[in-house]
């Protein structure tokens, strides 16, 4: 097991390498250059020419790639916003705490919601409560996120006041108050998180309530009956568990695609994470930002498809470690 | 007969196909004895699963009608929490395919176990896993240790059939129901397993009920024999009965489409004619088999076919057996 | 027609970090066949004896490790994959047609592989096959679903003869099959290998069917061969313990023979347990083959009794 870990872990490196070269061939192709940004009208051509030759920005592509490469890998070096005039590394770790919150918090909710009304809905299929159940799953089917967004702040938010509209913390809050600034940051997090688990989840319910129709009928189950458990034996100790795998298996996707989807959620919120920071970064013309979160996504989803493989492996036997 | 174990009387078993119910299993009346091997024979579509999962009542969507008496008790009206101590603890289902019938993720010990466990919740764990060992052992599994820890999909098919039957008879029940219990195995193993099922009978006093297409396996294994086709039983009686005198058209047809009824390779083996109705194409008037026979004059069946008894304990569907030959033989060979 | 000679197929195991083969599952090791033009050659087996991969090995299903096949005293190239003049009829006629193509699309789609033909003789070809597996014509139509076990296998069978092909290998064409249904394709496939002259590499583990159908029988076990001869050779003469403890293990229609058979197995199994060195070697694989007759050889030590 430990063995296949590690095997599937180095899979990760030529993956990551792909990526970044990917990454760096859209830089490329870009209009202008890191300098670009800093122009100061004082500044002369000659001038600028002897800044570009020192920061090697003259030098052939791939000297550049490995520049960049050996600068993130050594010195976690990805450049300076020239939007912040500060390190990208600062910049987008503080959002990135943020994002992962909120990213936890959804992944959370989505799950208290999923699970329970997946198993109502498969277990007493074709009932009034999985017809009722299926309809909010057409319905997120059917409804943006943005919307549901959009929806769950003016009427929680706005009108009856419940909830923060915007920021990730009260203003005036900090760290060193304790309780009250992380209820306060919990309370600047419900409603994000609620519109895009609410819509996002829908899937997972229909893929969990298709999951135990289909296992209801298999041959397996007819045994457990067969050797005299009731039906909620029957349901909880076996097809829950059978119906969960491939959910489980599913987990490491979520996060990333989490991760990369809080993009119009954050817009709509005005929450201070990533994917505000991406959409500021393209208006802004912040290369170096936005190269970064690319990166960032794309590096995401690989690891995320590597914790899939691994939670795949631990909780399904019939996958071969040898 | 005396000891009398399970009667069926005019069971019908429906599912439901689009809006409306079809009997699978219509109008079987039937008697298992203690000590006693009922094969039930034929092809797929015939309703001999549905009948078996119906004596259980496992079917959670099917319309079960009639009487189900086992031991004195009608299982048709039972609650569903005296069929949960009936199933596994007084009846035992041994099923085809032991790959799917294994849940994939759990150990074969655990699965057992469960057997015991559900009839038994006080059982201390060292009991209980003494006991699952004990069971193992006894359908012929010798590294029982290692297998009690091993994943159903880690098991070779003659294994995992063992370990199928050790949790059908691990609260020793008086009715075996074995749904073509080897029907997925090789010839060998097949031999082996019906060696068990035979000892089982023996070492349980249990009564048997073997579903199978295979009239070798019949000959072999029953006392008596039941030949269903859609979904109603054409004839019954002993397994010499049927299998030297058989007298309904479908049972001589199946027997004649055997390789091994030919005597040389130059003959042709015997074809069944159409095919087995689907379930809801059954002819619900009428002797079933008709269409099948073309060649016999209407007049020869019974406008309401009954099982009629020709001699003492042998019974046939619809006159049209005295009527019947085959379409290569004159009409009075 | 058809010889094979010394056919080997190694699969690798690969075990450890770095999936190093540290071994091989000798799936066929080291068979020797010849199959007569318009006869029927048995290979019987159990589950993991190799037969089925020797059948996808001639048709190139399976990658050869080493030995040669010769087709009408041509070597068939190995790397090639499936000669027009091999095809092959699969075992479960449910899963070998893809349910989403017409039978039209699934009958020609080997015609489409080798031939040049316009729409219309395509068609005028498809529907002359199907006459040929007694199906009508107009069910070109159909979709897979649409037909019973039998039918849907007679159109695996279409597509197999669509080529006019010298050889067919048959891998378990009617285990899938009720009994009535194996005798409709049985037959069928008896008539049309006189029509067409037709000769068969027949896969199976049901010896019954085997013995009907075949003119010359090989048995295998664990990748080898343990005995083979003509017919009546294996059945009536069976020489090696193997073949004795698959033949008794046959049931019986006759109920009266039960206590017989039985007391017969329980005889051939003490013999296989008592003489095994006879038959197997320390690594319980058979020994190679030696002739006892001329259709007749066995892989034993000692002399045949």
């Amino acid at each position: 097991m430990l063995q296949f870990t590690l095997r599937r872990f180095l899979i990760m490196i030529p993956q990551l390498i792909v990526l970044s070269f990917v990454v760096f061939l859209i830089a490329l192709a870009m209009p202008g250059d890191a300098l670009t940004g800093t122009l100061d009208p004082n500044l002369t051509v000659e001038m600028l020419e002897i800044q570009r030759e020192l920061l090697g920005l003259n030098n052939p592509w791939y000297v550049r790639y490995w520049d960049w490469i050996v600068g993130i890998v050594t010195r976690f070096d990805f450049g300076r916003s020239f939007t912040w005039q500060m390190p990208v590394t600062a910049i987008i770790g503080e959002r990135l705490g943020n994002t992962l919150r909120l990213s936890t918090l959804t992944l959370v909710i989505m799950y208290a919601i999923a699970i329970p009304l997946g198993i109502i809905s498969g277990r007493h299929h074709d009932t009034w409560k999985d017809k009722i159940i299926t309809a909010y799953t057409y319905l997120g089917f059917g409804m943006p996120t943005m919307v549901a967004g959009l929806l769950l702040l003016f009427s929680f938010g706005f009108n009856l006041g419940w909830f923060p509209t915007g920021l990730s913390v009260a203003p005036g809050m900090s760290p060193d108050m304790g309780l009250p600034y992380h209820l306060s940051r919990l309370h600047h997090l419900i409603l994000p998180a609620l519109s895009v688990a609410l819509i996002t989840t829908v899937g997972t319910v229909q893929y969990l309530r298709g999951e135990i129709i289909d296992l209801e009928q298999r041959e397996f189950i007819l045994t457990v009956r067969a050797k005299g458990a009731d039906e909620n034996r029957v349901y909880n100790k076996h097809i829950f568990r059978n119906a969960l795998l491939p959910i489980a298996a599913f987990l490491g996707f979520q996060i990333a695609f989490l991760i990369g989807g809080s993009v119009l959620v954050e817009t709509v919120f005005s929450f201070p994470g990533i994917g505000g920071l991406f959409i500021g970064s393209i208006t802004g013309r912040d290369f170096s930002v936005m190269m970064s979160l690319v990166l960032l996504f794309g590096a995401a989803t690989i690891v995320g498809s590597f914790l899939s493989d691994v939670i795949m492996m631990m909780v399904d036997p019939r996958i071969e470690i040898e | 007969m005396a000891d009398v174990l399970l009667e069926l009387k005019n069971l019908k078993t429906s599912f439901r196909v689009k809006d409306d119910y079809f009997a699978a299993v219509d109008d079987v009346t039937l008697t298992v004895n203690k000590r006693e091997v009922l094969a039930v024979v034929g092809e797929s579509g015939c309703g001999k699963s549905a009948l078996a999962y119906s004596i259980m009542k496992l079917h959670t969507r099917a319309q079960v009608e009639g009487k189900i008496e086992f031991k004195g008790e009608d299982i048709v009206t039972a609650t569903p929490g005296r069929l949960t101590q009936l199933r596994g603890k007084e009846m035992g289902m041994i099923f085809q395919d032991s790959l799917s019938a294994l849940n994939p993720l759990i150990k074969i010990g655990d699965q057992i176990a469960e057997a015991i466990y559900l009839h038994d919740q006080k059982i201390s764990k060292s009991a209980l896993k003494a006991r699952v060992m004990e069971l193992l052992t006894q359908v012929g599994i010798h590294r029982a240790e290692s297998v009690y820890i091993q994943y159903p999909h880690q098991l070779s098919g003659g294994m995992r059939q063992r370990v199928v039957i050790a949790m059908a008879i691990a609260n020793s029940p008086d009715l075996l129901i074995a749904d073509e219990p080897t029907t997925a195995l090789d010839v060998t193993i097949q031999a082996q397993i019906l060696d068990l099922i035979r000892k089982l009978r023996d070492d349980l006093d249990a009564g048997v009920i073997l579903i199978t297409h295979d009239l070798g396996v019949v000959a072999e294994m029953a006392d008596r024999v039941a030949v269903m086709y859609a979904g109603q039983i054409v004839e019954i009686g002993t397994v010499y009965d049927v299998m030297e005198n058989p007298r309904h058209p479908y049972t001589r047809s199946l027997l004649h489409s055997m390789p091994s009824a030919i005597a040389s390779k130059d003959e042709k083996l015997h074809v069944i004619e159409g095919v087995v109705p689907s379930l809801p194409l059954i002819p619900r008037v009428g002797c079933r088999f008709k269409d099948r026979m073309d060649w016999i004059p209407e007049s020869a069946h019974e406008a309401h076919p009954t099982l009629k008894e020709i001699t003492p304990g042998h019974f046939v569907r619809c006159s049209c057996y005295q009527h019947f030959h085959f379409p290569e033989e004159g009409v009075n060979a | 027609m058809i010889e094979v000679k010394d056919l080997k197929v190694h699969f690798p195991i690969r075990k450890g970090f770095f999936r190093r083969v540290v071994g091989h599952v000798k799936a066929v090791d080291g068979i020797n066949l010849n199959i007569e033009a318009g006869k029927t050659y048995g290979l019987v087996g159990e589950s993991g004896s190799g037969k089925t991969t020797t059948g996808r090995s001639i048709i190139g299903l399976d990658h050869v490790t080493s030995g040669e096949i010769l087709f009408e005293g041509q070597k068939l190239d190995l790397r090639k994959k499936a000669s027009r003049d091999v095809q092959m009829i699969f075992q479960n006629p449910f899963s070998s047609l893809n349910p989403k193509r017409q039978v039209l699309d699934i009958v020609a789609e080997p015609l489409r592989n080798f031939e040049q033909l316009t729409p219309a003789q395509e068609l005028e070809r498809v529907q002359e096959l199907m006459s040929i597996v007694g199906l009508s014509p107009e069910s070109i139509y159909k979709y897979p679903h649409e037909f019973s076990g039998g039918q849907r296998q007679r159109i695996g069978i279409a597509r197999a003869i669509a080529l006019k092909p010298k050889l067919i290998i048959a891998d378990e064409p009617v285990s899938a099959l009720d009994v009535s249904v194996q005798a409709q394709v049985l037959n069928f496939m008896k008539e049309i290998q006189k029509e067409l002259g037709l000769t068969y590499l027949f896969i199976s583990h049901d010896l019954s069917v085997v013995r009907y159908m075949c003119d010359h029988i090989g048995i295998m076990y664990k990748g080898r061969f343990v005995e083979s001869g003509t017919a009546d050779d294996i059945f009536e003469n069976p020489q090696h313990i193997y073949t004795k403890r698959l033949l008794g293990a046959i049931p019986s229609t006759d109920p009266r023979k039960r206590d017989e058979l039985m007391a017969n197995r329980r005889k051939v199994n003490a013999e296989f347990e008592a003489l095994s060195k006879q038959y197997f070697d320390e690594t319980g694989l058979a020994y190679p083959l030696k002739k006892i007759s001329s259709t007749h050889a066995v892989a034993m030590l000692g002399e045949v009794k």
